[in-house]
């Protein structure tokens, strides 16, 4: 399984690509990366069957590189990561089919 | 606008004049006709007299008159006028005589035959060319000729004034032609006496002929005519009018009239006015002087009623005048010390008013103060929660990661901001500290996003003590590491510069980000918060909060050149004395 992961903030995306690594041979990183447009460059060329995105990020939000990857890429799933608790999560329901899993 | 008195006074005082100017009028009128009818009576009550006397005495002497009268018409008859003798004349005048010393007259009788010449009870022929003399004056006063009653006057060459000699009347003959008159004498004593009941010294009776001509007057003293006195009177002068008219020498005179049917006279009686009219004028003035005195007073009264009314009212509208527009300096209260109950309640009630607003506004401002503190203390930056979060993740992510070193040193950063929290009641920090802050803050972001972060200090060192609210700065830093430096990999430098300009603090945070559009700083400045960031209501709270404590003139400015970078002031208008008030609110 091929896992793109997307976060602005470092030590927590190492921390995600190393958790993953540990979790076995069959899931593959195949890409690390800071922002929105930085995970699009990497789908062109591979497209992953999962991808972890921060909702929080500056330029493009997490929310609208799903939007994005929902148009582009139909197949590919996509777990949203947030730390944020209160008045997104209303907004986030209201706005798109997401699954909140706490 | 005129003042209550102003407007009171004048309907007042115009009212009492009026009252005070009828009551002279009705006084006026009452006296006069009060004196007019006085004088009238006291005329009509003397008139009356005379004329009851008058018809007493007259009635008889008419009687006796029309007996003698009888007795020598049958003596005439029974002797031919030419065999008139002296025998016979002198028995008729002894009975005449008789009959008049029994009614008490003094008179004599002369019997004046035509032709024959007069015969008197003395005999005195001498009479006989007087009385032709007197003739002339001799008025018919009564009746028709042949019943006619003369008066006679005598009028002597010494004096100018006539006097009343005797009674007459005609005597006919058979052929109906006067034969004679039969003059019954009398004396001015004999009519004195008559009327000196009546008559006083300010009664003057007039005797007129029938053309209503006056041929005698009386007066206790005289009785004759005076033609001086005359007055002219229209004939057939009812009884009792009165006239007023004026002598020679100006004295006003009443005259008033009587007209006797009985035997034709008319009586008139003059009254001197003089002395009437010097009580009536005497009246007059203590009249008018009376309402004088009254007006005086009234007026008087008016004023100090006006004034005691009024002054009340004016003290009340001083004391209100006085009162300061601005209530919140604390209201002084009017001193209730009037003297009417009215006044008393209304300032006793505004008193309560005032005591009432004092308390609200009180209420409002302790309120506002609550509210201000409460914002206050919402507006008072903390640390957000999910910086909280996410940085305890980014340490778990590199104590995982086994870069303990990293972790350390950023759980030191970690640790300095969390004072933060620690200090509530603190809400001014010296500018270093905020400066230092800012810093951990840095550090704290540089291993969040594994970049490095340059920051630049532009201070003067009396600056550096200086107090400014705390957590003012951190989130302009916020703001240009996550709008300046989000996708900038190095070369990130923000410079922090302050300095003081007249009575206001600037201190101006640069980055050379990638800067903002116009409508990025617009909505910085507006607060909006959406998913992108979660600093967005940042630098609104800096701006809400330093207009808050610096006022109007506190600002915050953004200028940015997109790829260039960011520079915010933030100015603390009269930041020294601001410190100081609000140091002394919070105790």
């Amino acid at each position: 399984m091929k896992i793109l992961i997307v976060d602005d903030e470092v030590p927590i995306r190492k921390y995600i690509t190393q958790m993953i690594q540990d979790c076995g041979e069959e899931y593959e990183v195949i890409g690390s990366v800071g922002s929105a447009k930085k995970a699009m460059e990497v789908m062109k060329h591979q497209v992953p069957d999962l991808v972890f995105a921060d909702i929080t990020m500056p330029k493009i939000t997490g929310l609208e590189l799903l939007e994005q990857i929902k148009k582009e890429y139909p197949e590919v799933s996509v777990f949203m990561l947030t730390c944020h608790n209160d008045f997104e999560f209303e907004e986030l329901r209201l706005n798109s089919r997401l699954t909140i899993i706490f | 606008m005129r003042s209550l008195k102003e407007l009171l006074l004048p309907k007042i005082l115009m009212g009492n004049y009026l009252v005070i100017l009828i009551a002279l009028l009705v006084t006026s009128v009452g006296v006069c006709s009060f004196l007019k009818n006085e004088i009238g009576r006291t005329q009509v009550n003397v008139l009356q007299q005379i004329s009851d006397l008058n018809q007493l005495n007259m009635n008889a002497v008419k009687n006796t008159m029309t007996d003698l009268y009888s007795s020598i018409q049958s003596f005439i008859n029974l002797n031919s006028i030419e065999n008139f003798d002296k025998t016979q004349a002198d028995q008729v005048m002894e009975e005449t005589q008789r009959c008049f010393s029994n009614m008490g007259v003094d008179s004599m009788v002369d019997i004046i035959l035509k032709d024959v010449g007069t015969y008197t009870s003395d005999g005195d022929l001498s009479r006989v060319d007087a009385l032709k003399k007197t003739v002339r004056y001799t008025y018919l006063i009564s009746g028709s000729r042949a019943e006619s009653w003369y008066m006679n006057f005598s009028n002597r060459k010494d004096s100018k004034k006539g006097i009343l000699l005797s009674f007459g009347r005609t005597i006919l003959n058979e052929k109906g032609e006067a034969a004679g008159i039969v003059i019954i004498s009398t004396s001015q004593q004999t009519l004195l006496r008559s009327y000196e009941n009546t008559l006083n010294e300010n009664n003057v009776i007039y005797i007129l002929d029938e053309s209503g001509i006056v041929i005698s007057h009386s007066n206790p003293r005289l009785i004759g005519f005076s033609f001086y006195y005359m007055p002219t009177f229209e004939k057939n002068v009812a009884p009792y009018n009165s006239y007023t008219v004026k002598t020679k020498n100006h004295r006003p005179l009443l005259l008033s009239n009587y007209h006797n049917e009985e035997n034709g006279w008319t009586f008139v009686e003059e009254l001197d006015l003089t002395s009437k009219l010097k009580d009536y004028s005497r009246m007059i003035i203590v009249v008018i002087a009376g309402v004088l005195i009254c007006s005086f007073f009234m007026v008087g009264l008016d004023f100090v009623l006006i004034d005691k009314v009024t002054n009340s009212l004016t003290r009340f509208s001083w004391h209100i005048k006085g009162l300061q527009p601005d209530l919140s300096n604390g209201i002084t209260e009017i001193p209730v010390q009037e003297d009417y109950v009215e006044i008393n309640i209304i300032m006793e009630r505004f008193n309560k008013m005032l005591a009432r607003i004092q308390e609200l506004i009180q209420n409002i401002k302790i309120n506002e103060r609550k509210k201000r503190k409460a914002e206050f203390d919402f507006l008072q930056a903390q640390i957000e929660p999910h910086f909280l979060r996410n940085t305890l993740l980014t340490l778990k992510s590199l104590i995982a990661l086994g870069e303990s070193q990293k972790a350390m040193s950023m759980l030191d950063d970690f640790n300095a901001l969390l004072r933060i929290p620690m200090m509530v009641d603190k809400q001014f920090v010296p500018v270093y500290e905020e400066i230092e802050l800012v810093m951990h803050y840095m550090a704290i972001m540089e291993y969040r996003f594994d970049k490095r972060f340059l920051l630049h200090i532009h201070m003067p060192e009396e600056i550096k003590h200086v107090l400014v609210p705390r957590m003012i700065l951190q989130p302009v830093a916020a703001n240009a590491l996550f709008h300046g430096f989000a996708e900038k990999e190095d070369n990130a430098i923000i410079t922090i510069m302050a300095y003081e300009q007249g009575e206001d603090l600037y201190i101006v945070i640069t980055d050379n980000g990638e800067g903002m559009t116009e409508e990025q700083i617009q909505m910085v400045l507006a607060g909006k918060r959406n998913v992108n960031s979660h600093h967005g209501v940042g630098l609104k709270n800096v701006k809400s909060r330093l207009q808050l404590i610096y006022g109007e003139r506190a600002r915050l400015n953004i200028k940015s050149t997109v790829n260039v970078g960011t520079e915010v002031t933030l100015v603390f208008a009269g930041y020294r004395s601001v410190y100081f008030n609000n140091e002394e609110n919070q105790t």
